[in-house]
């Protein structure tokens, strides 16, 4: 296993100089840089936007800029934006901070209602709860993230009109005040708070989706296993349908999901979403999307290399996870 | 409570009482404003710095308008020049040497005093090509430098290399010379103020200071104690604590946030907008007040042709002044404004925007919506008969059709180019059209002018003299004809806009702009669509404001953020 | 081998067919399954048939009625008698204060509703030309009055036509997406699951011959076939032939060249790169390095031979793909595609398969997940020690066994899909306006806003209503198709 896990960590590097490179060449690739959005703004001249594209160094051949931005990564430097004008990282830091609050809270929403509805729908497949349940799920997938976000910007506005203070934020992550004093003043418990308070609405939803889909595959899951002949086995040693449920079908049940797990890594700094921008959650997204529009190329190749990285890592994982709890497979 | 503001206000005023402050004119004198409060703005995007040689657009220069003073700018009612730093100025020389004297006793909010060295150390930095500033255009003229100089402590001179009518309204960003200076000579001015430096390091010489910024959140400013300006009654301002942006990136969520009280002002966008706040209203679940169509934005809309066009039929279609003016006609416009603005906005004949009010004129030519006159102009120009699939073919049979692009995401012009489409179709004009990618039209349009026809806007402005790089001959946005042949009325219009930039004359100038509208507008090289109107509304609970008529889409709802109140 | 296989086909063969009846009985016994499956077929029907059923053409539109709500049919007159279904004239308003429209009707003429009467002209079934529908009116054609079931959108074009329009889009081409992502999901997971742990012959020197015995899952090592390309190309050639594995030769060789000299093409450019923009120490050490590499690389090409486990080969380029910007991928192919002047459903799909092609890494690792345990299982190892190849065991036995969670997989999808055309048609590379499809009249019902949802729903709710539908009937359609083809569900 020591050899297995070696291996892996030596495949880390190849991997990250192909991710990096083709996520680098696709940039390029694409028409126009970042100063191309200045172009047809009356006031520029050519002249100023040639000395622009010097100064950024965009007017070298895109091999240089690669390696340059290597060559800065070699030293732990993530590079500089070309919009911000300072270090990724600076840039990058409380953006990711912000949406991993939001996203562990919907990760740890999602599999606790997802797994039980998942349990039951199967445990009493085809009965009417069952059936809601689906449908419910379903309804769920088919309405999308940001309108759903919009409608509880409204929920909240329409709870606040009904009880007269505001039962939920309208947008945001943190209070200008806690009662009267600056948020930043206020003690940390209160301002732990507060951001909880914000988070709840949309966990919500950027949960829903998920839960549909994890009790989707939950069910099916459960279903497959309830028919396997060890479970038939339990069942006639006489063991008791809490023991057969629990010890026998959920346990292997929820393998597969075992494997998915690694796949959170990347997903909990990776940003919730439009779900950020439409609730004012001061996430990844709201500024990836202004990155990706505005061909801020440092900025993309910074979020795009500490998630191939940390998506390497959590296969990883989740490899050895699922080693771990299915001793029957095997890697070498 | 009362008599300690009163004292202090004394107190300030005692402090200024020999400097020059600026006196700011609050726009209704009827209302008594009082101290204290935040203003509660919003904004769409981050700031990306607060360094004003770094800075690109307007999420930035929004906060720094806050904090960082100008020599001069525009007077918010008059649109005239005026006042920030400087406190006059002389013009000698026919215009080619303006003197400006500043300000004594001004001061940056760490105490130390804003002189002629503060400015000529601005004015050096924003000028050197290696550090890219946005202002650097203020510091040349067709080629030729300005040159500004030091004459003493509170007098500055800059000389131009010919007259230039905007030079006064050409505001750029005055730093401390004591902050910048060490890291402009090592090289490294624009690692300054980003966005990880804590704001207590930021000094400010205008109305309001950095006090916190939370990414992705809130810009949040507090009073500069130290600030330049008093109110009528010699009154120390500004009047408010705070200034808070939230940043909200998207409009129905800030649409949500003003309908919950939460921002203070708010420009409904289209009329869905508009309905919902005044429904708000009626059900006295707002205190706000709605303008609806007070005034439109200066953005345009307009549909070019392409007079290089590969094919040279093609080139000599569209350089067909004839077939332009049918496309004109092809553009309902009151459609435009109803489907894809909302049912509030004006249609736009010419190139300067409607609220520009000191150049814009209504007398040029309109070719307003009228299918047959568009038939009637092209049966004319040799398209006469229609083929087997209904569209018009010329004598030898080719067919009018032509590829029509806008940018991907923008809803109204999608909009609008469809309906133009749909209208072109109809009379057996076959467009074809298809929304691009931005950056892919840019190219097409600079580099390869492999286009037809492209509906796309510019940013309008104030000063018509900052277009020049559209209209003149040798400019880069001289979109739909790069040469190296040009018609009479372009060369017409080139030399409009060179005498209009060079001209001092106010009344002069206007003669010129109205007759620059007039060729535009005849000659289609631009064919206008539609504007968007501007649907500011309130809380009522600020004061400080325009009234509904003083309102204008290039000012905004308040002439000066210095005397915007909190009413209590 | 191959007479082995041939044996166990022919077993199989007259299993299957008891097994398709079986499936068959269990596929009836629910009701559910039935009635999604009845609700489909309707769908597909009145979506092949749109112009028939619905009153006018797809992009029709009627500026002055943008925004219509319903058309209220009367079914009784004034005077309270029962009378032939009727609808009024409307006639729409914006009120100046409040902003918000409003529609009169006016009753003064009755246009009354026949059913197949003759309307707007259209080609049935895309070469018939006709005039037949459903139902309308003469009055209809004349565009006295207007029959909006549904309502009408932004461009004040009839949204009940233009929801059978769109489903033509709606339910095929996220379908065909889906199949295609699952496909690739599938092939390259099951493979790279099933051989996790197997060294193979990546690439060879071309001083060594390309493959000896089998391509596939050798084992590591083989004897030297001798020191001239030539003789080992010509071995390898002779064996590829008496194997009947020429493609798979033809392959192996176009990959190995390919990787090494395209590995050592970038790398040198890196290197071009780096130098360009390094000095002094930093040079010289760079130099050294990429001169290594460079080197090993070279000699690799000449005489090395590299084995890869095809689990690593396939899970670190899923890891690569992961890395593509997809916004940017976009902007790129809606480029490269404006160059053609495609039909926007055919670019739309074109675009959906090549977004397959980069988006089968997350499906594949799932898949290989349930492969590494399936491989493991009785069933599995016996079909293996009858003799079956690697690709009917993985394929006939192992993959089966995921169908269950491949068929959750794909229910799961193709809302997303039908969805992401609404996306994409943001770049310009899914379905345009005028044309219709289900996601693009909700994402463009979505733009309004709340104003949308409280002033026009029905222009949220038909399409959301039809993308709702067809994802429950797909899904339950697939629960039972699962249980059916579940050989032990009958022992229940």
């Amino acid at each position: 296993m020591t050899a297995y896990i070696v291996r892996r960590l030596l495949h880390l590097i190849p991997t990250f100089l192909g991710a990096t490179f083709l996520a680098f060449l696709v940039i390029q690739l694409a028409p126009g840089d970042f100063l191309t959005r200045l172009e047809l703004d009356p006031s520029y001249n050519t002249e100023q936007i040639d000395n622009l594209r010097r100064i950024y160094g965009l007017d070298q051949p895109f091999m240089v800029q690669y390696a340059k931005w290597l060559s800065g990564l070699m030293k732990g430097y993530l590079g500089v934006s070309l919009s911000y004008q300072t270090d990724v990282w600076t840039v990058l830091k409380p953006r990711i901070l912000n949406s991993m609050v939001l996203v562990g809270l919907a990760v740890i929403f999602v599999y606790v209602v997802a797994v039980p509805i998942g349990i039951y729908s199967a445990l009493r497949q085809y009965s009417w709860g069952d059936r809601i349940l689906t449908s419910l799920a379903f309804f769920g997938l088919a309405v999308p993230n940001f309108f759903f976000a919009l409608l509880m910007l409204y929920f909240a506005l329409w709870l606040k009109d009904v009880f007269g203070h505001e039962i939920f934020p309208i947008g945001g992550m943190r209070s200008l005040y806690i009662d009267g004093v600056d948020f930043f003043s206020a003690p940390k418990w209160r301002q732990w708070l507060d951001v909880l308070w914000h988070a709840i609405l949309p966990v919500i939803v950027v949960g829903t989706a998920d839960t549909a889909g994890l009790t989707r595959v939950m069910r099916t899951q459960m279903l497959e296993t309830k028919m396997q002949d060890y479970v038939r086995t339990a069942r006639a040693k006489g063991l008791s349908e809490r023991v057969v449920v629990y010890k026998h079908i959920l346990r292997n049940a929820i393998i597969p999901i075992v494997a998915t797990i690694g796949f959170l890594l990347p997903g909990l700094i990776g940003g919730a979403g439009l779900v950020e921008v439409v609730m004012g959650w001061p996430g990844l997204t709201p500024m990836l999307l202004e990155a990706l529009f505005s061909i801020d190329v440092y900025i993309i190749m910074g979020i795009t290399a500490i998630s191939v990285i940390l998506l390497m890592v959590g296969n990883l994982v989740s490899d050895l996870l699922l080693a771990w709890v299915d001793p029957r497979i095997r890697y070498s | 409570m009362k008599r300690i503001v009163w004292l202090l206000a004394l107190l300030a005023v005692g402090g200024m009482a020999f400097a020059q402050p600026k006196v700011f004119k609050s726009p209704n004198p009827n209302e008594t404003p009082v101290y204290g409060g935040d203003f509660r703005d919003w904004s769409t995007a981050d700031p990306k710095t607060f360094n004003p040689f770094v800075a690109k657009e307007t999420s930035s220069t929004d906060v720094m308008d806050l904090f960082l003073p100008t020599l001069t700018g525009y007077n918010p009612y008059t649109l005239e020049p005026e006042g920030n730093l400087a406190k006059s100025w002389e013009i000698k020389n026919n215009g080619l040497t303006i003197v400006f004297h500043l300000r004594e006793g001004a001061e940056w909010s760490d105490g130390q005093p804003i002189t002629a060295d503060d400015v000529i150390f601005s004015a050096k930095v924003h000028a050197d090509p290696d550090v890219g500033s946005n202002s650097i255009k203020s510091f040349e003229l067709d080629g030729s430098p300005i040159v500004w100089t030091k004459i003493d402590d509170y007098t500055v001179q800059a000389d131009f290399p010919k007259p230039f009518a905007p030079a006064l309204i050409q505001g750029w960003y005055i730093v401390p010379k004591h902050v910048f200076e060490k890291a402009y000579e090592e090289g490294k001015i624009t690692e300054m103020w980003g966005v990880g430096t804590d704001p207590a390091e930021i000094v400010s010489g205008g109305p309001f200071m950095l006090d916190q910024y939370v990414q992705g959140e809130r810009v949040v400013l507090k009073k500069n104690p130290n600030f330049w300006g008093v109110d009528e009654k010699g009154n120390q301002l500004p009047y408010l604590d705070r200034y808070i942006f939230t940043i909200v990136g998207d409009m129905n969520a800030a649409l949500a946030k003003f309908l919950a009280g939460e921002i203070d002002l708010y420009a409904a966008s289209d009329a869905d907008q508009v309905a919902q706040i005044i429904e708000r209203i009626d059900a006295g679940k707002l205190d706000a007040s709605i303008f609806p169509n007070a005034d439109v934005t200066t953005g345009t809309n307009f549909i070019f042709f392409n007079w290089n066009n590969e094919d040279p039929w093609k080139a000599k279609l569209f350089q067909n002044k004839k077939f332009r003016q049918a496309m004109a006609h092809l553009m309902d416009k009151d459609a435009m404004i109803e489907l894809a603005l909302g049912g509030l906005g004006k249609p736009q004949w010419s190139p300067i925007s409607i609220p520009v009010k000191q150049f814009f004129t209504d007398d040029v030519a309109k070719f307003e919506y009228n299918p047959e006159k568009a038939a009637q102009l092209l049966a004319e120009i040799g398209f006469r008969t229609k083929n087997a699939d209904g569209v018009l073919v010329d004598a030898s049979g080719r067919p009018l059709e032509f590829r029509l692009a806008t940018n991907q995401g923008n809803n109204v012009r999608e909009k609008i180019a469809q309906l133009f489409t749909e209208d072109a179709k109809a009379i057996g004009v076959n467009v074809k059209y298809a929304p691009i990618n931005f950056n892919e039209l840019v190219r097409q349009i600079l580099n390869t002018r492999d286009f037809d026809a492209i509906l796309i806007g510019l940013t309008g402005g104030i000063e018509p003299a900052f277009s020049r790089n559209v209209w003149e001959l040798d400019g880069p946005l001289h979109m739909w004809n790069y040469g190296p042949d040009f018609q009479s009325f372009e060369i017409l219009i080139d030399k409009l806009m060179k005498q209009g930039a060079t001209t001092l004359d106010q009344a002069k100038r206007r003669e010129i702009y109205v007759r620059f509208q007039q060729v535009v507008a005849e000659n289609l090289p631009l064919t206008y669509t539609v504007a968007p109107a501007y649907n500011p509304a309130r809380l009522n609970s600020v004061g400080g404001l325009f009234d509904k008529d003083q309102i204008t889409s290039i000012v905004g709802q308040y002439p000066y953020v210095e005397t915007v109140f909190i009413k209590k | 081998m191959p007479e082995h296989d041939t044996n166990l086909l022919e077993g199989l063969g007259e299993r299957s067919q008891s097994y398709w009846q079986k499936a068959w009985q269990r596929f009836r016994r629910h009701p559910f399954a039935r009635w999604a499956g009845g609700v489909l077929l309707l769908l597909y029907l009145l979506a092949l048939f749109a112009d028939f059923v619905g009153p006018y053409p797809e992009a029709k539109s009627f500026r002055h009625l943008q925004f219509a709500p319903p058309t209220t049919v009367h079914f009784k007159t004034e005077d309270g008698r029962w009378t032939r279904p009727y609808v009024c004239k409307v006639e729409r308003t914006r009120d100046l204060r409040t902003f918000k429209l409003e529609f009169k009707e006016d009753c003064s003429t009755h246009y009354p509703i026949y059913f197949f009467v003759h309307g707007y002209p259209y080609k049935f079934l895309g070469f018939i030309p006709t005039d037949l529908h459903l139902f309308g009116g003469p009055w209809l054609v004349n565009e006295e009055a207007y029959l909006f079931l549904w309502g009408t959108d932004d461009f004040g074009r009839d949204l009940f036509s233009r929801i059978w329009f769109g489903g033509r889009i709606s339910l095929t081409i996220g379908i065909l997406a889906v199949t295609v992502a699952i496909f690739l999901g599938v092939f390259f997971g099951g493979v790279s699951g099933y051989f996790a742990g197997q060294r193979m012959h990546l690439v060879r020197g071309i001083f060594r011959s390309p493959f000896k015995r089998r391509g596939f899952s050798e084992g590591r090592g083989g004897a030297d076939d001798g020191f001239f390309a030539g003789g080992a190309l010509a071995r390898g050639w002779r064996e590829a032939v008496r194997d009947r594995r020429l493609p798979l030769y033809v392959a192996g060789l176009v990959l190995q060249y390919g990787l090494w000299l395209g590995g050592i093409y970038l790398i040198g450019l890196t290197m071009y790169g780096f130098l360009a923009i390094s000095e002094g120490m930093e040079r010289f050490v760079a130099a050294l390095i990429f001169g290594a590499v460079l080197l090993y690389m070279a000699w690799q090409l000449f005489f090395g031979a590299v084995t890869i486990d095809v689990d690593d080969l396939i899970m670190r380029t899923t890891e690569i793909l992961a890395a593509i910007p997809s916004l940017f991928l976009l902007i790129i192919l809606s480029g490269m595609m404006a160059q053609y002047d495609l039909p926007s459903s055919m670019r739309f799909l074109l675009v959906l398969t090549i977004l397959a092609f980069v988006g089968w890494g997350g499906l594949a690792r799932n898949i290989r997940g349930f492969v590494l345990q399936l491989r493991e299982m009785e069933y599995a190892h016996a079909a293996k020690a009858l003799g079956a190849s690697d690709a009917r065991t993985l394929f006939r036995h192992i993959i089966p066994g995921t169908l269950g969670y491949l068929i959750v997989v794909a229910s799961l999808a193709i809302p997303g899909y039908i969805l992401a055309e609404s996306a994409l048609s943001f770049l310009g590379l899914g379905i345009q306006d005028p044309s219709s499809s289900w996601g693009l009249l909700l994402s463009k019902a979505q733009q309004g806003g709340i104003a949308a949802m409280r002033d026009r729903p029905w222009l949220l709710f038909f399409p959301g209503f039809f993308i709702f539908v067809s994802i429950l009937a797909y899904n339950y359609l697939g629960d039972a198709l699962r249980d059916a083809l579940d050989p032990r569900a009958e022992q229940r």
